[in-house]
């Protein structure tokens, strides 16, 4: 029997540098084949291809033997192949039916019968067993559910071929073990699924068979039982590389931030941080590890100005900031990566140059009189690209065209080159490559040599083990667990991060 | 009793043309593109309306040129916005200006400089109101239909809000864009023709005098929704009808006090609702296809 799906010699060419150079792979029915490999080698791009968005310069797509054209998504839809994008392609302001509706080609008479299209989405996430409420609005949804949206939208239009661009990207871990046994339903249908990813661990876990790209290219395809981490990373990024982060030893200063019985509302009226205490010093990473929705938005929000607290205080270097306005606060010597970077990270249709230098016209050093010296601002701009390798074919290019790993960096770049006194770091590597995520570790070990405070939040706890030298555990807008890195292990965090606290573990 | 019948009878005659003109404006806004340039298509509506029905004698074959003639502006505009990406706001007030120098210029050569106005062949009343004033309302339900019940309403809809999804599902995000310019263009131009050719039967200069405006504020302060957009348009509607009851009471107010009642509202009433969140996500933010480096 023809393969589901061959992609033979694709090539696409962006300026003279190749996304795409003559990359054939082939995916049976009802297998799980992964994409691996870092930001920019070119995953979207291929399966932007097949999925008819981009158009490529060479190359055929054979869909069970026979040659066929996809000159956009509707002819993708028809021959049965379905995406669900990075970002996902819902419109917030419309119910989930009506996203639906949207994705069809069909429609059966003039008005629109949303309650008969309602019953199918209930069957069809019955089936794979979710629940969803089709008159929802998707503004409404969590991203997993919107996620789940997007699934069912592929799975409507009887979609044989399911692509998943970085799903875990925005998922919480339950939402991720449920989203694998939406895959597992899959292939026992004997239906594919194109999994895009660069964590090397769910690549292994969801997997059968693995193609790594690299600059373009697809460099090997491989079993899953042939391999091993260690050996797709070398793969991935063409050296061996090593997961841990080589630091001295802390020499924590004095405290930096303080904050103490710290309260503040959430989004439905609730405490999200409930009467939260902790101090970082100068010198040292205190990582923030927990479930994504415990408190941690919040938390980051209230320390920055973003949000007004209940009660408690914020204390950075001695001075009472609680409730000060974002400018007063940053200007105390704050940097903050933010862990959504598209809607408060950078300005999306502002050039990568702008988003570079964002600060630099409230610094004395960039100003000529009362102009800005854009000459310098310029300047600094190239030296960020430089040494932190933001991928671009120019700095006057609007920082949406840039990959997602690539935006990232290029935040970090611009926080960690304020030279903070504290740092406030959420999930910095998130959507980064490994070699990527390496140096930025990296950069953020060597501010803190330098005496900076770093609060470091993340839900990958390979990250908070392997950077902080403190590690506090959030569950429910409290710190419930506070310990040195050198006494934490995995199975302890887990059980706070549970929720579990340390006499009702002894109690256990 | 009949006072207050009177009075509704004034609101809704007078709030007729500002509701065509912000059905129309909705229905482009809905779709992305932004329309300050309401103003000047009412009064191009208004003046081919007057010229199409002095040379035909029918008032619905003047209705018809309006129409066509403001469609044509829309493609226009849909071709400087959509296709030339031009901004929108500039586009808008361009519009406005060349609207009142062109009906100007043409009604003068037209209709010679006499200050006496060509009467022409205008609407005619049904119960206690002329054929369009019910066509308005039946357009407030069908649109509702339409935008909340079609898969085409839900296009338009969609093109305004994310129009990276539209284009994801294989739709042309700027064919749809250029269908509800026009489409939204004619409706506006519809207004327009109903000020001259409604309660009125002759083209003044500048006779639109900031309806255009007032139906912005409306579509704003409607929250984008037809519904909604005809309630705003009642209560601008009241303002103008108290402006002329309070002149004919001669009330001891200034004239200039009670002719600013109806902007004053539209003032207000922008300033309380026209906070960001309400209107499209996509509105006023050109659509192009360009790929990802």
């Amino acid at each position: 029997m023809a393969d589901m799906l061959e992609l033979r010699n694709i090539s696409k060419l962006y300026g003279r540098n190749y996304a795409n150079k003559n990359i054939s792979l082939t995916v049976k029915s009802g297998e799980v084949h992964c994409l691996l490999g870092e930001n920019g080698a070119g995953k979207s791009t291929l399966m932007n291809v097949l999925y008819g968005l981009t158009k490529p310069d060479s190359g055929e797509i054979f869909i069970d033997g026979s040659e066929v054209s996809i000159l956009s998504p509707r002819d993708a839809i028809r021959y049965g192949i379905g995406m669900v994008h990075q970002h996902f392609m819902l419109i917030p302001a419309m119910t989930v039916v009506d996203n639906i509706i949207l994705s069809m080609d069909e429609s059966s008479g003039l008005i629109l019968n949303q309650k008969k299209i309602a019953k199918r989405i209930r069957e069809i996430a019955g089936k794979y067993g979710f629940e969803v409420d089709p008159f929802m609005k998707v503004s409404d949804l969590s991203v997993g559910q919107q996620q789940r949206v997007e699934i069912i939208k592929a799975i409507y239009h009887d979609c044989r071929l399911l692509i998943l661009d970085e799903p875990t990207a925005v998922l919480t871990p339950r939402e991720t073990e449920e989203l694998y046994a939406i895959i597992e339903r899959f292939r026992k249908e004997n239906k594919s699924v194109i999994f895009i990813s660069h964590k090397l661990h769910e690549v292994m876990h969801v997997s059968d068979v693995i193609s790594v790209l690299r600059n373009g290219e697809c460099i090997a395809t491989l079993n899953k039982e042939e391999t091993d981490e260690a050996s797709l990373a070398a793969c991935m990024v063409g050296k061996e590389v090593s997961f841990t982060v080589e630091k001295e030893k802390a020499h924590p200063g004095e405290a930096v931030l303080e904050v103490s019985g710290l309260s503040t509302k959430g989004k439905k009226g609730n405490l999200a941080v409930d009467d939260l205490s902790l101090t970082v010093h100068s010198g040292e990473i205190y990582g923030v590890a927990g479930v994504d929705g415990n408190g941690q938005a919040e938390l980051i929000e209230t320390i920055t100005g973003l949000v007004k607290s209940e009660s408690g205080k914020v204390r950075i270097l001695g001075h009472d900031m609680t409730n000060r306005t974002p400018g007063e606060i940053l200007d105390q010597g704050i940097s903050h990566i933010p862990a959504d970077r598209q809607s408060t990270g950078i300005l999306m249709h502002e050039s990568l140059e702008k988003n570079l230098t964002l600060y630099d016209y409230r610094n004395p050093e960039y100003r000529k009189g009362i102009f800005m010296d854009w000459k310098k601002a310029k300047k600094q701009a190239e030296d960020m690209v430089e040494k932190y390798g933001v991928k671009t074919p120019g700095l006057s290019l609007n920082i949406e065209y840039l990959s997602g790993g690539n935006q990232q960096k290029a935040v970090v770049a611009r926080e960690l080159e304020k030279k903070p006194e504290l740092l406030i770091a959420a999930h910095p590597t998130r959507g980064v490559d490994i070699g990527a995520i390496e140096f930025i570790h990296g950069e953020i070990v060597k501010a803190r040599d330098q005496g900076c405070a770093v609060l470091l939040i993340s839900t990958e706890l390979d990250e908070i083990m392997a950077l902080s030298d403190r590690i506090g555990v959030i569950y429910d807008g409290r710190i419930i667990g506070e310990m040195d890195r050198e006494e934490a292990t995995v199975e302890k965090i887990g059980m706070l991060m549970a929720g579990m606290e340390e006499n009702e573990r002894k109690a256990v | 009793m009949g006072s207050v019948f009177g009075f509704l009878e004034v609101v809704i005659n007078s709030s007729t043309s500002i509701l065509f003109g912000a059905l129309g404006i909705l229905i482009m806004q809905l779709a992305g593109v932004m329309n300050i340039g309401a103003e000047g298509m009412m009064l191009i509506g208004a003046f081919s309306g007057v010229v199409g029905s002095s040379i035909t004698g029918n008032v619905w074959m003047g209705a018809l040129f309006a129409l066509v003639i403001t469609g044509v502006t829309g493609l226009v505009y849909g071709f400087c916005t959509i296709t030339m990406k031009a901004n929108q706001v500039v586009v808008g007030i361009a519009l406005n200006i060349f609207g009142e120098g062109i009906t100007t210029t043409l009604y003068r050569m037209i209709f010679g400089m006499d200050s006496d106005s060509t009467k022409v062949d205008s609407f005619h009343t049904v119960g206690p109101f002329n054929i369009p004033v019910y066509i308005g309302i039946l357009m407030v339900i069908l649109l509702t239909v339409f935008l909340y019940k079609t898969k085409c309403g839900l296009q338009i809809r969609g093109a305004g809000e994310y129009p990276k999804a539209i284009d994801s599902v294989g739709m042309n995000v700027n064919r749809i864009r250029y269908l509800s310019v026009v489409a939204g263009s004619m409706i506006i131009g519809l207004g327009g023709a109903y000020l001259s050719l409604g309660d009125l039967s002759f083209f003044t200069e500048n006779m639109v005098s900031g309806r255009g405006y007032i139906a912005l504020a409306a579509v704003i302060f409607g929250r984008y929704t037809a519904v909604g957009t005809w309630l705003a348009v009642l209560v601008f509607g009241a303002g103008e009808a108290m402006v002329y009851r309070f002149q004919a009471a001669s009330i001891g107010v200034p004239t200039q006090m009670i002719l600013m009642i109806p902007y004053l509202l539209t003032v207000i009433a922008v300033a309380a609702f026209g906070h960001k969140g309400n209107g499209p996500a996509a509105l006023g933010i050109p659509w192009s296809k360009e790929e990802k480096q």
